[in-house]
C-alpha cells in the first residue's frame, strides 16, 4: 500500500526536528532526486521544466515529510508527487507550446548519454513522441514501477481505460520492430 | 478469455500471467508469440527510460538552498558551491564504477515493480529459484518478497528482495561472474557492493539508509557462503 502524497504542505521548514531524521530526508531525496528528474523529464519533455517539477515537488514533499510512514514507500511516494506536481504545472499557466521536433534532437544525445540505450535512439524518439495520454500512464507503469489499479487512481480513469491506453501506447510502439499492428480489443468486461 | 481480451492484456501488461491468461497462452500459439514480441519490445522501452543521463542528475538537493543567508553575497555562495560540486564530481568521477555494478543497476531498474512486493513468499519457493538458477541452499531465514529467475549476462540468476528492519534490499546471486575484492558502488540513486564469494559474486542493491556491505555479509551468511 503506498503513502498517501500531500496535497498540501503540512508543515514548514525550520520546525524544531531532530537533526538526525532530518539528515536521514536530505539524503534520501538527494538519492532519489536523479530518479525523479529523469521520470519528470519523460512527462514533460523538456530538461528545464523537468528540474522546475522536481524542485517544486521536492519541496512539497519536504514540509510533507512527516506523512510518509513506510520509509519503503518513499520513491513511489515521491514519483506521484512528481507527477502531480506536473499536473499543476499544467493547470497554473498554459505552457508555450513546443517544436516536438526541435526538443527531440536537442535532448537525444543527453538522453543517448546514459549507455545502454545509444542503439534505441528510434524507440526514444518514438516514446517522446506519444500523445500524453499514452505517455504517462506508460512512464508511470514502466519507470514508477505503479500497477494499472494505481495508474487508474492517480490519473482518475478506470481500470479498463488504463489498460486500454497501455496497449495503444506499446501497440504504436510494435510498428517500430516491423511488426503489424495488433487488433483492437474492447477492454473485457 | 479470448484472442482479443489476452492481446489487449499482454498489450498493457506484458509480463502479467494469470490463471486466463495462462490458459489461453497454453492453448493459443499466436499469442504466445505476440507475448514474446511484446516481452522483448518491453525490454527495450525499459532500457530506453531507465538510463538517468548524469548532467540530470549531477546537482545536490537540499530544503536549505533556498534558504536566506545573509552576511554571504549571492554570487559567492553561487561560486563556492560551483566549486564543491566541481570537485565533488572530479573526484566522483575519477572513482571507477565496475561495469558489472551497472549491469546490476540497469536490470533492477528494468524491475521497479519488484521494490513494491511486500507479502514474504514461501521459503521453498526462494529455495527452489536459489538452488535451480545458482546451486546454493538457503542457511537461514529471510524475509524475502521478490523472487524471480532472471536473465542476466546470458544466464539465469536468482533476483531477490529481501525485506530488512531499515527498508527493502535487492540481492543477486551471480554464480559466474568474478570481482577480486569487495566493491562499493553508488549508481544512479542506488548504492551497493559487489561481495565476492568461493563460486561466484553477490551483489547487493538498496536505495535507502541501509549498509550494502553489512546486510550483504547477512546474505553471505544466509547462502553458506555459496559453497
Amino acid at each position: 500500500m503506498r503513502n498517501t502524497p500531500p496535497e498540501l504542505p503540512v508543515c514548514l521548514p525550520g520546525e524544531p526536528e531532530a537533526p538526525q531524521s532530518v539528515r536521514a530526508a536530505e539524503r534520501l531525496f538527494g538519492r532519489l532526486r536523479p530518479q525523479l528528474l529523469r521520470f519528470a523529464f519523460w512527462l514533460c519533455r523538456d530538461r528545464a521544466l523537468a528540474e522546475d517539477v522536481v524542485q517544486e515537488a521536492l519541496l512539497r514533499a519536504w514540509r510533507a515529510r512527516d506523512s510518509l510512514k513506510d520509509p519503503a514507500a518513499s520513491r513511489g511516494w515521491l514519483l506521484t508527487i512528481v507527477r502531480r506536481e506536473h499536473a499543476r504545472l499544467y493547470e497554473r499557466k498554459r505552457l508555450e507550446t513546443i517544436d516536438l521536433e526541435r526538443a527531440i534532437d536537442e535532448e537525444s544525445a543527453e538522453l543517448a548519454g546514459g549507455g545502454a540505450a545509444e542503439e534505441l535512439g528510434e524507440l526514444r524518439t518514438a516514446i517522446l513522441k506519444l500523445p500524453d495520454e499514452y505517455r504517462i500512464p506508460l512512464t508511470l507503469q514502466v519507470m514508477g514501477g505503479f500497477s494499472t489499479a494505481e495508474i487508474a487512481a492517480e490519473l482518475q480513469l478506470s481500470q479498463a481505460a488504463v489498460l486500454t491506453r497501455l496497449f495503444r501506447a506499446r501497440n504504436r510502439l510494435r510498428v517500430l520492430y516491423g511488426l503489424a499492428p495488433a487488433p483492437e480489443e474492447d477492454p473485457a468486461p | 478469455m479470448n484472442c482479443g481480451q489476452a492481446r489487449l492484456r499482454l498489450g498493457a501488461e506484458p509480463d502479467a500471467l494469470d490463471a486466463g491468461l495462462r490458459d489461453h497462452l497454453a492453448r493459443c500459439p499466436e499469442c504466445r508469440a505476440f507475448r514474446d514480441e511484446m516481452q522483448c519490445l518491453e525490454r527495450d522501452v525499459r532500457r530506453v527510460l531507465a538510463p538517468i543521463p548524469a548532467a540530470m542528475g549531477a546537482p545536490a538537493w537540499s530544503p536549505r538552498r533556498r534558504l536566506p543567508r545573509p552576511g554571504v553575497p549571492s554570487w559567492a555562495l553561487a561560486a563556492s558551491v560551483a566549486c564543491v560540486a566541481l570537485a565533488a564530481a572530479l573526484l566522483w568521477g575519477l572513482r571507477p564504477v565496475p561495469a558489472l555494478a551497472r549491469d546490476v543497476v540497469a536490470h533492477v531498474e528494468g524491475e521497479p515493480q519488484s521494490w513494491s512486493s511486500t507479502v514474504v513468499l514461501p521459503r521453498a519457493q526462494v529455495e527452489q529459484i536459489l538452488w535451480q538458477d545458482a546451486g546454493v541452499k538457503l542457511a537461514a531465514s529471510a524475509d524475502v518478497v521478490y523472487a524471480r529467475s532472471c536473465a542476466f549476462h546470458g544466464r539465469h540468476v536468482p533476483h531477490l528482495v529481501v525485506r530488512t528492519a531499515s527498508g527493502p534490499v535487492t540481492v543477486m546471486v551471480l554464480r559466474d561472474e568474478r570481482v577480486p575484492r569487495a566493491e562499493r558502488f553508488a549508481i544512479q540513486g542506488y548504492s551497493g557492493i559487489l561481495l565476492p564469494e568461493p563460486r561466484g559474486t553477490i551483489a547487493v542493491l538498496e536505495r535507502g539508509e541501509v549498509d550494502p556491505a553489512r546486510i550483504a555479509e547477512q546474505i553471505s551468511r544466509a547462502l553458506g557462503g555459496m559453497n
